[in-house]
Formats: structure tokens, sequence, C-alpha cells
């Protein structure tokens, strides 16, 4: 019987540690983070910033490690600009998405693909904050001494097959993103790491528009 | 002419056409002095990563490849992936075959997997040293390794390592070139039938 207890209280504690993260717990209101973000979400004007990602490949059993930087303005322009180790661009600007490699330049029309569209609505969504009241994602919110973790699940098919969830790091000082883990799969996940910060700096316009 | 001796013909011209080897090849025995690695030879388990730029008929996008010979067994395994860490697709190579063992829902096409498995067979193979051919021309002399899998035939320009042809029959549709610096090569270039071309460059420092 007493086997049959500790039994049950390891399987408890199994299952709360796999839905709570390591050193998070749940925030004591959703309801005052969320009108926080959405306030600073709404303040937003932009973002420039350097970036880290480091893509865990189960198949390989190695991590690959890339970087460069990073642009968003209000409401959905962003770019991502690898420089380590290879060149690549990504942007997403009205509506479009343009792909730009050493050789290689597409720009694919996003209106009415309705896979990309939500991928751009969630990257979108994660770097501004406007995570809350949101029908395509189930959101929880955590928080430690320093940020608060913002966990958004994918509801629809099509985007739950490329991410499985996201992790969103708010710094509590001002409320900006400063890490992205993604869940590609049960295996797979990336960690964007986000440094040299600089908030609301205007940017020009040839950076969207490669 | 009669219809019994035209039909004699056509399968005359048909069984010299299938024996068939160019006159400046001749076969000869394997020469110990040549290299016959494959082209994408993993002697260790570190990982390795290719940026790819694919060009299929007009269209042209890019990714990264990723092998690893994995630790435990002598497999080599390859990840597909786009530059932002999306994994596309995954093979397998073990006993100089290749197997697919994930592709992402958009591209589950058995053109595309096909098109693939054939260009990584070109990559991983071994040159078969039983099957050697000297080409002699007069002005320069090559080895050719040829390795037969279905009905394709690859075939290696062993001496020089420069490039590797993709015959179908005695229908050339594809030719491999690659430049090398140490052990793996920094640049190969692929061109296959239909104005398909496929150009890896080597990526460094890319894994933790």
């Amino acid at each position: 019987m007493l086997k049959f207890k500790i039994l049950i209280i390891l399987v408890l504690i199994g299952k709360n540690s796999q839905s709570q993260p390591a050193g998070f717990q749940p925030v004591r209101s959703e309801t005052e983070i969320a009108a926080k973000l959405k306030d600073y979400s709404a303040k937003l004007k932009s973002i420039q910033s350097d970036f880290k990602q480091e893509k865990h490949l189960e198949y390989l059993d190695v991590a690959l490690q890339s970087g460069g930087k990073f642009w968003f303005e209000t409401p959905d322009k962003v770019r991502w600009e690898y420089n380590q180790p290879y060149n690549y661009i990504l942007v997403l600007n009205s509506g479009k998405l343009k792909l730009i490699s050493n050789k290689s330049n597409n720009e694919i029309d996003m209106k009415g693909n309705a896979v990309f569209e939500q991928v751009n609505n969630l990257m979108v969504a994660a770097v501004s904050g406007n995570v809350f009241d949101n029908k395509d994602y189930s959101v929880k919110a955590y928080e430690n001494k320093d940020f608060y973790l913002i966990n958004i699940k994918p509801l629809s098919n099509y985007l739950s097959q490329m991410i499985k969830e996201m992790d969103l790091y708010f710094d509590k000082k001002n409320y900006v993103v400063t890490k992205i883990k993604m869940l590609e799969s049960e295996t797979d996940y990336s960690i964007i790491t986000f440094s040299n910060l600089n908030i609301d700096a205007p940017i020009e316009s040839k950076v969207f528009n490669p | 002419m009669r219809q019994s001796n035209l039909k004699y013909l056509i399968l005359s011209i048909l069984v010299l056409s299938a024996c068939y080897v160019p006159k400046n090849f001749i076969r000869v025995s394997y020469p110990l002095e040549l290299q016959l690695a494959p082209i994408i030879s993993l002697d260790s388990t570190t990982p390795v990563l290719y940026s790819a730029e694919f060009e299929v008929l007009k269209y042209k996008f890019s990714g990264l490849i990723a092998f690893r010979r994995m630790p435990e067994n002598k497999e080599t395994r390859i990840v597909f992936l786009t530059e932002v860490g999306i994994r596309v697709m995954e093979f397998t190579f073990q006993n100089e075959e290749i197997t697919n063992t994930y592709c992402i829902e958009a591209i589950q096409r058995k053109s595309i997997k096909k098109f693939i498995e054939s260009f990584l067979q070109m990559l991983l193979s071994k040159p078969d040293p039983h099957s050697v051919y000297l080409s002699k021309t007069d002005t320069k002399s090559d080895y050719f390794c040829r390795l037969k899998k279905g009905n394709a035939t690859y075939e290696f320009i062993a001496n020089k390592r420069t490039h590797v042809l993709l015959h179908k029959g005695r229908k050339k549709i594809s030719e491999g070139k690659y430049l090398i610096s140490s052990t793996l090569p920094d640049e190969i270039l692929v061109t296959m039938k239909y104005n398909t071309q496929i150009q890896l460059k080597k990526v460094d420092n890319a894994f933790k």
C-alpha cells in the first residue's frame, strides 16, 4: 500500500513537472499579465537586436548554431538576417514573405496561404507580446523572479504540425521578449535568444524592402 | 526487306547497344594508387553542414543539408533543413542504400524523394573497385569507376575526384563536380536533367 502511495505521488509530481516549466510557477493573475503585455504591445513601435539560434536535432544528436540581426516594426514588419555561419535573409512585409540566400531571391504572397499567414501571425504576436485573446492559440502564463513565461499552443492543424508549442520569455522590467523556445516535435526544438535590444528606435524602410 | 529480317536487325541493334562500351573506354584492373572514396566520406562522427542552392526548372530555392555518421553503428544520417531550422526531410545511408525516414507533408511526392535519393546516392556511395575503366583520348586519360543501382549507373572519375556522372541506361542524366581542400569537398555542383542543378557549399563552425 505504501509502495502504491509513493508511486501515485511520483506520477503526480512527474505530471506536474511536465505541465509546469522548471523554475516557474503559474502567474497569480493571468488577466493582469495579459493587460500589461497588451499595453506594452500597443505602445511598441520597433525592436532591433542581435539574435542567437540553437536548433536541437534529435536525429543527428547535435545542435546547429546560427545567429544574426533582427528587426521588427509594428504592426507586422519582420526581418531575420542570418550572418553566422551562413547568410540568409527572411523578410515579412505587407503580407509578403521574401527569402534571400546567396543565389536565390524568392517572394511569396502570403495572402490566401493559410499556413504562411498563421506562421506570420504567430511570429508577430510572439515578438510584440500580443498573444492573449487570440482564438488561434491556447495560452498559459508562468513567472519567476525575472521573467514572465508565456506558453502558446497553436490550435490549428496546419500550424501545430510545424510548431507544437512556443515558450516566450518576457523581461519583467520592460515586457520585452528576450528568448523564444520553439518545439517543432517531441524531440526537436529551437532556442532563439535576443541581445543588444534597441526598442522604438527608427528603422530605415530599406530594411524591410531588400 | 522482309518483316522477319527487319525484326532480326532491330533485335541485333538492341543487343549491340546493350553491350556498348565507348571505344575510348578500356576496362582495366583496379590501380591501387586510386582513392576510391565516396564524395562525402565521413571518417568521424563529427557532423558536417552544407548550404544548398537548388535550381529546378525556373524555380530557385535554398536550404541546409546536415550529415552525420552515427557513433554506435555505421549508418550515416542526413537531414534537410530550411535556414531558419525547420526540418524538411531525413534519410539514412547504410550498406550503400538510402532510406527516407521523414518528409514534411508539403513535399511528400514520389518524384521529389526519388530525385533526392539519387542525389544522396551520388554523394555517399563508394565506387566499385572491380568496375574500373580507363578513358583515353589524345590529350588526357581518366579512370572511371562505375556503380550500378537499379537502372542507374554512377560513374566516378577516380583519379581526379572532380566529377560524377549519373546514367540511366546509356543516357546521361546528371553530372556532378566538386572541389576538395582536405578530406571533404568545399563545393559540389550537381547538374541533372530537366534543367536541375544543386550547388553545395560547406559551412564551417555550425555545430555545438
